[in-house]
């Protein structure tokens, strides 16, 4: 019982305080008529700073995440032609979608250097899962993706027996059952062990 | 009738036993005690409510509501992409669909979904726009889906509520709680959320009398706010008893308003622990 003395819910459209200098109203509330309400039915948190104090407000479920402007997502390739090529976005981060939105990875961001000379089909296959970074959008129901980054690019392609292949440079996979290689733009993930060194 | 390719076909035509029975009764007018009402209420007081969320296990947030014997389920479901549009919009948007089970009126409902049920997904969708912050999912749109189990009477405000209630237990974020309620007027008689007999009685006007008050008026509004969301009438009702029922059911919302807030602390706490 002595846990939930510290516990403050709430509901929405609940008031929480006066809006001031001291309390503002951060993620999850709303301002009106000088007051703080809340917009979600969850917990209150106040986050002490020096001269000011934000209220915010967690709910309980997870939330629906809508990708924003430069976050890292998962997508996997479907579509391919020369000029771009269609994903679906799977994760956002470390967070699984549950539904999963619609993305675009035009030709001209899919590397930084030497881009007249992209060719697409050398870059991605449909089915390949990629790390992408994700661009302010301009259509309304696509999201823009970019891999003009070392580390963004395919992580996992499979080739023509089904067999997961092993990067070998940053333009070539390998099938480790029948040697053939296959040109992707690979990223370059770095591992997670060493990540925890850093 | 068309024949649907999708279902097993019965009778072309089917008629429901009860219009048969009261054949042999003497009497045609409706005899009513508007003084005692047949479930022993007074005439403004509310049913006992009921309400519980977490249902529906696939969908993000749900509730279920018994007014009476009312009982209404309603399932919300994650923002989704609208597939079909080009531009881009600063507000999402929410569908609504209201429908009755099959089995849920006195005369059996069709698995589409008629004028009236179309009518009321309209209503259900207005009231609860101005309480969701829209502009929190550009582009996006939210599934509410309204099933009501059994109808005896104030169906509408029922699905109103817990549609409000599913909405707040999704996460979506909202400005405040949507309450609802109706009443049914009869002359100088205002029946606080009537049952289905009440209804029909409200919507029935008597032969001898041409400027009769009768009708039905449901209003949706955020209590906490004191904000008018949506108001429905059905009937013929001078000005002065509309003001009088608005502020009657104004006052009515606002009571009811607690036990939807009860009913998401209850869920949080479960959830916190």
């Amino acid at each position: 019982m002595d846990k939930n003395k510290d516990i403050i819910v709430c509901v929405p459209g609940q008031r929480l305080c006066i809006s001031d200098k001291v309390n503002i109203a951060g993620p999850g509330t709303y301002e009106q008529q000088g007051y703080i309400y809340s917009k979600l039915a969850g917990l209150v948190k106040l986050v002490e700073k020096e001269n000011t104090r934000t209220v915010e407000v967690h709910g309980i479920t997870e939330q629906s995440i809508v990708p924003a402007p430069g976050d890292i997502v998962t997508a996997m390739v479907t579509i391919v032609n020369q000029r771009f090529c269609k994903c679906s976005i799977k994760c956002i981060g470390d967070i699984v979608l549950t539904r999963p939105y619609r993305g675009i990875l035009r030709k001209e961001d899919v590397r930084a250097i030497d881009k007249d000379n992209i060719q697409m089909y050398k870059c991605f296959r449909p089915g390949d899962i990629i790390l992408a970074r994700v661009m302010p959008m301009t259509e309304g129901h696509t999201y823009q993706l970019s891999t003009a980054e070392n580390e963004l690019g395919v992580v996992i392609a499979h080739s023509e027996e089904g067999v997961a292949m092993i990067p070998i440079n940053w333009t070539q996979m390998q099938c480790p059952k029948t040697l053939r290689k296959e040109f992707r733009k690979v990223a370059k993930v770095i591992p997670e062990h060493v990540i925890a060194d850093q | 009738m068309p024949i649907d390719q999708r279902r097993i076909n019965g009778p072309d035509v089917s008629i429901p036993y009860y219009i048969y029975s009261n054949l042999n009764k003497k009497s045609d007018k409706i005899k009513h005690d508007f003084n005692i009402r047949n479930d022993k209420r007074s005439n403004n007081e509310m049913r006992k409510i009921f309400l519980k969320t977490g249902i529906v296990s696939q969908a993000k947030g749900s509730a279920y509501i018994e007014l009476g014997n009312t009982k209404v389920v309603c399932s919300v479901f994650d923002p989704r992409e609208l597939s079909n549009r080009n531009g881009y919009c600063s507000q999402g948007e929410i569908y609504c669909e209201f429908k009755f089970a099959p089995f849920s009126c006195q005369k059996r409902k069709i698995h589409q979904q008629d004028a009236e049920e179309k009518q009321y997904s309209l209503i259900l969708q207005r009231a609860l726009e101005p309480a969701v912050c829209l502009h929190e999912f550009p582009n996006f749109q939210v599934d509410v889906y309204a099933m009501v189990l059994d109808n005896a009477g104030s169906s509408l405000a029922a699905a109103i509520m817990a549609a409000s209630t599913a909405l707040a237990n999704a996460g979506v974020p909202m400005f405040g709680l949507v309450t609802a309620s109706t009443i049914g007027i009869y002359d100088n008689h205002y029946l606080m959320d009537p049952t289905d007999t009440e209804e029909v009685i409200c919507n029935t006007q008597p032969d001898n009398q041409d400027d009769f008050n009768h009708g039905i008026i449901t209003l949706a509004s955020l209590a906490q706010h004191n904000q008018v969301s949506e108001v429905f009438l059905i009937g013929s009702i001078d000005t002065n008893s509309i003001i009088q029922a608005t502020e009657i059911l104004t006052t009515v919302n606002k009571d009811i308003c607690p036990v939807l807030q009860q009913c998401l602390v209850k869920t949080i706490m479960k959830l916190h622990n």
